[in-house]
Protein backbone atom coordinates (compact mmCIF):
# COMPACT_ATOMS: atom_id res chain seq x y z
CA UNK A 1 0.00 0.00 0.00
CA UNK A 2 2.64 2.30 0.74
CA UNK A 3 4.51 1.58 -2.34
CA UNK A 4 1.78 2.14 -4.23
CA UNK A 5 0.89 5.57 -2.76
CA UNK A 6 4.69 6.58 -3.41
CA UNK A 7 4.61 5.72 -7.07
CA UNK A 8 1.19 7.39 -7.32
CA UNK A 9 2.64 10.21 -5.80
CA UNK A 10 5.80 10.48 -8.22
CA UNK A 11 4.59 9.45 -11.01
CA UNK A 12 0.71 11.01 -10.87
CA UNK A 13 -0.19 7.87 -12.26
CA UNK A 14 -3.81 5.74 -11.76
CA UNK A 15 -2.77 2.76 -10.67
CA UNK A 16 -5.06 -0.46 -11.22
CA UNK A 17 -5.17 -2.81 -7.90
CA UNK A 18 -2.18 -4.29 -8.90
CA UNK A 19 -0.52 -1.47 -9.07
CA UNK A 20 0.26 -1.70 -12.68
CA UNK A 21 0.87 1.44 -14.90
CA UNK A 22 -2.66 1.23 -17.62
CA UNK A 23 -1.55 0.20 -21.00
CA UNK A 24 -3.04 2.88 -22.68
CA UNK A 25 -0.85 5.30 -20.70
CA UNK A 26 2.54 3.09 -21.91
CA UNK A 27 1.11 3.50 -25.78
CA UNK A 28 0.85 7.16 -24.80
CA UNK A 29 4.01 8.22 -23.76
CA UNK A 30 5.25 5.66 -26.33
CA UNK A 31 3.33 7.52 -29.13
CA UNK A 32 4.74 10.78 -27.89
CA UNK A 33 7.98 9.48 -28.27
CA UNK A 34 7.85 8.22 -31.42
CA UNK A 35 6.50 11.44 -32.28
CA UNK A 36 9.60 13.67 -30.97
CA UNK A 37 12.14 11.42 -31.96
CA UNK A 38 10.58 11.57 -35.92
CA UNK A 39 10.94 15.17 -35.53
CA UNK A 40 14.59 14.78 -34.20
CA UNK A 41 15.31 12.33 -37.04
CA UNK A 42 14.38 15.17 -39.60
CA UNK A 43 15.61 17.69 -37.85
CA UNK A 44 19.14 15.97 -38.10
CA UNK A 45 18.97 14.96 -41.41
CA UNK A 46 18.27 18.13 -43.17
CA UNK A 47 20.98 19.80 -41.42
CA UNK A 48 23.83 17.35 -41.87
CA UNK A 49 22.41 15.12 -45.01
CA UNK A 50 22.81 14.34 -48.48
CA UNK A 51 20.22 17.03 -49.89
CA UNK A 52 21.29 19.50 -48.21
CA UNK A 53 25.11 19.34 -49.29
CA UNK A 54 24.22 18.16 -52.82
CA UNK A 55 22.36 21.39 -53.23
CA UNK A 56 25.42 23.70 -51.27
CA UNK A 57 27.81 22.40 -53.70
CA UNK A 58 25.95 21.80 -57.04
CA UNK A 59 25.23 25.55 -56.70
CA UNK A 60 28.44 26.71 -55.54
CA UNK A 61 30.19 25.10 -58.69
CA UNK A 62 27.46 26.43 -60.78
CA UNK A 63 28.28 29.91 -59.58
CA UNK A 64 32.05 29.34 -59.84
CA UNK A 65 31.67 28.29 -63.54
CA UNK A 66 29.48 31.31 -64.77
CA UNK A 67 31.85 33.75 -63.35
CA UNK A 68 35.16 32.09 -64.86
CA UNK A 69 36.28 32.88 -68.01
CA UNK A 70 37.48 30.44 -70.67
CA UNK A 71 40.93 28.90 -69.67
CA UNK A 72 40.58 29.30 -65.69
CA UNK A 73 41.03 26.02 -63.77
CA UNK A 74 39.05 26.30 -60.34
CA UNK A 75 39.32 23.68 -57.57
CA UNK A 76 36.71 22.97 -54.66
CA UNK A 77 37.91 20.83 -51.50
CA UNK A 78 35.05 18.38 -51.78
CA UNK A 79 36.63 16.22 -48.53
CA UNK A 80 33.26 16.93 -46.95
CA UNK A 81 31.61 14.95 -49.95
CA UNK A 82 34.20 12.25 -49.85
CA UNK A 83 32.57 11.77 -46.29
CA UNK A 84 29.49 11.52 -47.20
CA UNK A 85 29.72 9.03 -50.21
CA UNK A 86 31.76 7.26 -48.33
CA UNK A 87 29.38 6.56 -45.96
CA UNK A 88 26.82 6.09 -48.14
CA UNK A 89 28.65 3.37 -49.88
CA UNK A 90 29.13 5.63 -52.89
CA UNK A 91 32.01 6.27 -55.08
CA UNK A 92 32.88 9.72 -55.46
CA UNK A 93 34.13 9.45 -58.61
CA UNK A 94 30.62 9.54 -59.92
CA UNK A 95 29.53 12.12 -57.89
CA UNK A 96 29.85 14.86 -60.41
CA UNK A 97 29.02 14.90 -64.02
CA UNK A 98 28.44 18.09 -66.47
CA UNK A 99 25.86 18.06 -69.31
CA UNK A 100 23.90 20.37 -71.20
CA UNK A 101 25.01 23.68 -69.29
CA UNK A 102 23.98 21.55 -66.24
CA UNK A 103 25.75 20.72 -63.07
CA UNK A 104 24.54 16.83 -60.99
CA UNK A 105 25.78 16.68 -57.78
CA UNK A 106 25.25 13.16 -56.41
CA UNK A 107 26.34 11.21 -53.18
CA UNK A 108 23.83 8.80 -52.98
CA UNK A 109 21.94 6.31 -55.15
CA UNK A 110 19.39 8.35 -55.05
CA UNK A 111 18.99 11.36 -57.89
CA UNK A 112 21.15 14.10 -56.63
CA UNK A 113 20.73 17.54 -57.08
CA UNK A 114 21.99 19.92 -60.29
CA UNK A 115 21.89 23.59 -61.15
CA UNK A 116 22.20 25.09 -64.41
CA UNK A 117 25.16 27.23 -65.42
CA UNK A 118 24.63 30.07 -67.80
CA UNK A 119 27.78 29.58 -69.83
CA UNK A 120 27.85 27.94 -72.67
CA UNK A 121 31.52 26.80 -72.54
CA UNK A 122 33.20 23.24 -72.14
CA UNK A 123 33.79 21.81 -68.91
CA UNK A 124 36.36 19.10 -67.65
CA UNK A 125 36.27 17.81 -64.46
CA UNK A 126 38.64 15.58 -62.60
CA UNK A 127 38.54 14.47 -58.72
CA UNK A 128 42.73 14.31 -56.61
CA UNK A 129 43.17 13.09 -53.29
CA UNK A 130 46.31 14.71 -52.18
CA UNK A 131 45.78 12.89 -48.76
CA UNK A 132 43.65 10.46 -47.06
CA UNK A 133 40.02 11.86 -46.53
CA UNK A 134 41.02 14.85 -48.82
CA UNK A 135 39.27 15.43 -52.15
CA UNK A 136 39.64 18.17 -54.75
CA UNK A 137 37.83 18.74 -57.66
CA UNK A 138 39.20 20.22 -60.17
CA UNK A 139 37.58 22.12 -62.78
CA UNK A 140 38.74 23.10 -66.19
CA UNK A 141 36.60 25.79 -68.25
CA UNK A 142 37.49 25.66 -72.10
CA UNK A 143 35.70 27.97 -74.68
CA UNK A 144 33.89 26.13 -77.49
CA UNK A 145 35.26 24.68 -80.38
CA UNK B 1 -11.82 9.85 -29.83
CA UNK B 2 -11.56 10.41 -25.92
CA UNK B 3 -10.89 7.31 -23.50
CA UNK B 4 -12.12 7.82 -20.17
CA UNK B 5 -10.26 5.28 -17.27
CA UNK B 6 -12.80 4.78 -14.21
CA UNK B 7 -12.19 7.89 -12.48
CA UNK B 8 -13.13 10.18 -15.92
CA UNK B 9 -9.62 11.33 -16.47
CA UNK B 10 -8.75 11.94 -20.37
CA UNK B 11 -6.32 9.66 -21.35
CA UNK B 12 -6.60 9.92 -25.28
CA UNK B 13 -7.24 13.23 -26.17
CA UNK B 14 -7.42 14.47 -29.96
CA UNK B 15 -6.35 17.82 -28.81
CA UNK B 16 -3.13 16.23 -27.72
CA UNK B 17 -2.53 15.26 -30.91
CA UNK B 18 -3.77 18.52 -32.61
CA UNK B 19 -0.84 20.22 -30.00
CA UNK B 20 1.53 17.74 -31.64
CA UNK B 21 0.92 18.08 -35.19
CA UNK B 22 1.22 22.11 -34.82
CA UNK B 23 4.19 21.84 -33.23
CA UNK B 24 5.61 19.35 -35.95
CA UNK B 25 4.40 21.49 -38.84
CA UNK B 26 5.85 24.53 -36.98
CA UNK B 27 9.46 22.88 -36.43
CA UNK B 28 9.88 21.05 -39.87
CA UNK B 29 8.54 24.32 -41.73
CA UNK B 30 10.76 26.67 -39.88
CA UNK B 31 14.22 24.23 -40.29
CA UNK B 32 13.15 23.98 -44.11
CA UNK B 33 12.61 27.72 -44.13
CA UNK B 34 16.07 28.26 -42.50
CA UNK B 35 17.96 25.85 -44.81
CA UNK B 36 16.50 27.07 -47.41
CA UNK B 37 16.92 30.36 -47.34
CA UNK B 38 20.70 30.45 -46.95
CA UNK B 39 20.95 28.65 -50.48
CA UNK B 40 19.08 31.08 -52.49
CA UNK B 41 21.78 32.44 -54.87
CA UNK B 42 19.50 33.86 -57.70
CA UNK B 43 20.29 37.40 -57.08
CA UNK B 44 24.35 36.17 -57.35
CA UNK B 45 23.30 34.91 -60.42
CA UNK B 46 21.79 37.72 -62.19
CA UNK B 47 24.37 39.67 -60.81
CA UNK B 48 26.71 37.63 -62.46
CA UNK B 49 24.62 37.43 -65.68
CA UNK B 50 24.40 41.03 -65.82
CA UNK B 51 28.29 41.38 -65.26
CA UNK B 52 29.28 39.07 -67.69
CA UNK B 53 26.59 40.26 -70.45
CA UNK B 54 28.01 44.33 -70.07
CA UNK B 55 31.66 43.15 -70.31
CA UNK B 56 30.95 41.08 -73.24
CA UNK B 57 29.11 44.21 -74.96
CA UNK B 58 31.33 47.06 -73.43
CA UNK B 59 34.88 47.48 -73.14
CA UNK B 60 37.20 50.80 -72.61
CA UNK B 61 37.53 51.13 -76.47
CA UNK B 62 33.81 51.65 -76.80
CA UNK B 63 30.78 49.05 -77.58
CA UNK B 64 30.59 46.67 -79.46
CA UNK B 65 29.50 47.02 -83.23
CA UNK B 66 27.22 43.79 -82.87
CA UNK B 67 25.00 44.77 -80.28
CA UNK B 68 23.89 48.48 -82.46
CA UNK B 69 22.35 45.73 -84.77
CA UNK B 70 18.88 44.73 -84.93
CA UNK B 71 19.16 40.90 -85.06
CA UNK B 72 21.86 41.33 -82.37
CA UNK B 73 22.75 37.70 -81.15
CA UNK B 74 24.27 37.46 -77.40
CA UNK B 75 24.28 33.72 -77.65
CA UNK B 76 26.94 33.39 -80.13
CA UNK B 77 28.40 37.02 -79.19
CA UNK B 78 28.88 36.30 -75.25
CA UNK B 79 29.15 32.60 -74.58
CA UNK B 80 25.75 32.25 -72.64
CA UNK B 81 23.74 29.25 -73.43
CA UNK B 82 20.24 29.78 -75.91
CA UNK B 83 18.74 26.67 -74.05
CA UNK B 84 19.45 28.26 -70.42
CA UNK B 85 18.35 32.10 -70.88
CA UNK B 86 15.31 30.90 -72.71
CA UNK B 87 13.84 28.03 -70.29
CA UNK B 88 12.06 30.66 -69.19
CA UNK B 89 14.00 31.11 -65.58
CA UNK B 90 16.19 34.12 -66.97
CA UNK B 91 15.62 37.71 -68.86
CA UNK B 92 18.57 40.06 -70.25
CA UNK B 93 17.56 42.98 -71.40
CA UNK B 94 20.55 45.32 -72.98
CA UNK B 95 19.82 49.10 -73.25
CA UNK B 96 22.09 51.46 -75.38
CA UNK B 97 21.20 55.29 -74.97
CA UNK B 98 22.55 58.44 -76.13
CA UNK B 99 24.21 59.99 -72.92
CA UNK B 100 23.14 63.60 -73.75
CA UNK B 101 19.57 63.40 -75.01
CA UNK B 102 18.69 60.18 -73.07
CA UNK B 103 17.07 58.82 -76.71
CA UNK B 104 16.93 55.52 -76.69
CA UNK B 105 19.47 53.55 -79.75
CA UNK B 106 18.56 50.47 -79.20
CA UNK B 107 17.44 47.70 -76.73
CA UNK B 108 17.29 43.95 -76.91
CA UNK B 109 15.14 41.32 -74.48
CA UNK B 110 16.46 37.68 -74.54
CA UNK B 111 14.73 35.13 -72.29
CA UNK B 112 11.35 35.50 -69.84
CA UNK B 113 10.04 39.06 -70.59
CA UNK B 114 7.49 38.72 -68.14
CA UNK B 115 10.57 39.30 -65.21
CA UNK B 116 11.05 42.88 -66.42
CA UNK B 117 7.68 43.76 -65.19
CA UNK B 118 8.45 41.52 -61.98
CA UNK B 119 11.64 43.43 -61.53
CA UNK B 120 9.56 46.75 -61.57
CA UNK B 121 7.63 45.62 -58.96
CA UNK B 122 10.34 44.19 -56.84
CA UNK B 123 11.66 47.95 -56.50
CA UNK B 124 8.76 48.39 -54.81
CA UNK B 125 7.60 45.60 -52.48
CA UNK B 126 9.07 42.48 -51.20
CA UNK B 127 8.30 39.29 -53.22
CA UNK B 128 9.95 36.02 -52.25
CA UNK B 129 8.89 34.51 -55.26
CA UNK B 130 9.56 36.75 -57.88
CA UNK B 131 12.71 36.91 -59.69
CA UNK B 132 15.94 38.54 -58.25
CA UNK B 133 17.19 41.13 -60.85
CA UNK B 134 20.22 43.10 -61.25
CA UNK B 135 20.68 46.19 -63.24
CA UNK B 136 24.15 47.34 -63.88
CA UNK B 137 25.04 50.65 -66.22
CA UNK B 138 28.26 51.82 -67.71
CA UNK B 139 28.90 54.57 -69.13
CA UNK B 140 30.84 54.23 -72.86
CA UNK B 141 33.12 56.62 -75.17
CA UNK B 142 32.89 55.67 -78.44
CA UNK B 143 35.24 55.76 -81.78
CA UNK B 144 34.57 59.39 -83.10
CA UNK B 145 34.13 60.07 -79.38
CA UNK B 146 30.35 59.18 -79.52
CA UNK B 147 28.70 58.72 -75.91
CA UNK B 148 26.26 56.01 -75.15
CA UNK B 149 24.90 54.75 -71.65
CA UNK B 150 24.92 51.18 -71.67
CA UNK B 151 22.55 49.32 -69.09
CA UNK B 152 22.03 45.52 -68.33
CA UNK B 153 18.98 44.23 -66.66
CA UNK B 154 19.54 40.64 -65.83
CA UNK B 155 16.82 38.50 -63.85
CA UNK B 156 17.13 35.01 -62.49
CA UNK B 157 14.26 32.93 -61.11
CA UNK B 158 16.21 29.69 -61.27
CA UNK B 159 16.21 27.27 -57.87
CA UNK B 160 17.51 24.45 -59.45
CA UNK B 161 15.92 20.92 -58.29
CA UNK B 162 16.74 17.09 -58.00
CA UNK B 163 18.15 15.60 -60.88
CA UNK B 164 15.97 13.49 -63.31
CA UNK B 165 18.23 13.37 -66.26
CA UNK B 166 20.52 9.82 -66.20
CA UNK B 167 24.18 10.39 -65.90
CA UNK B 168 26.03 9.47 -69.29
CA UNK B 169 29.79 8.68 -69.07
Amino acid sequence: MKKNKLLKSLTNHNLNKKGNIPLEEVIFVLLNIMFFSMLFVFVYNTSHGVFLSEKLYAKKIALAIDSAKPGTQISVDISELYGIAQENEFDISDSFYFKDNQVNVKLSKEDGYSYNYFTNYQVESVISFPEEDQAILNIKVRPND
Amino acid sequence: MIKMNKRGEKLFSIWWFIILIIIGVGIVSGVSLFYSYNLDVRFLESDLLAGKVLKCISNPEGISPLVLEEDFDLYGHCGISQSVLESGKYFVKIEIKDFFDDSNLTEHKFGNNAFEKDCEIKTKITAVNYPECSRKSVYVVNEGDKKYLVSVLAASNYRGGKNSNEQTN
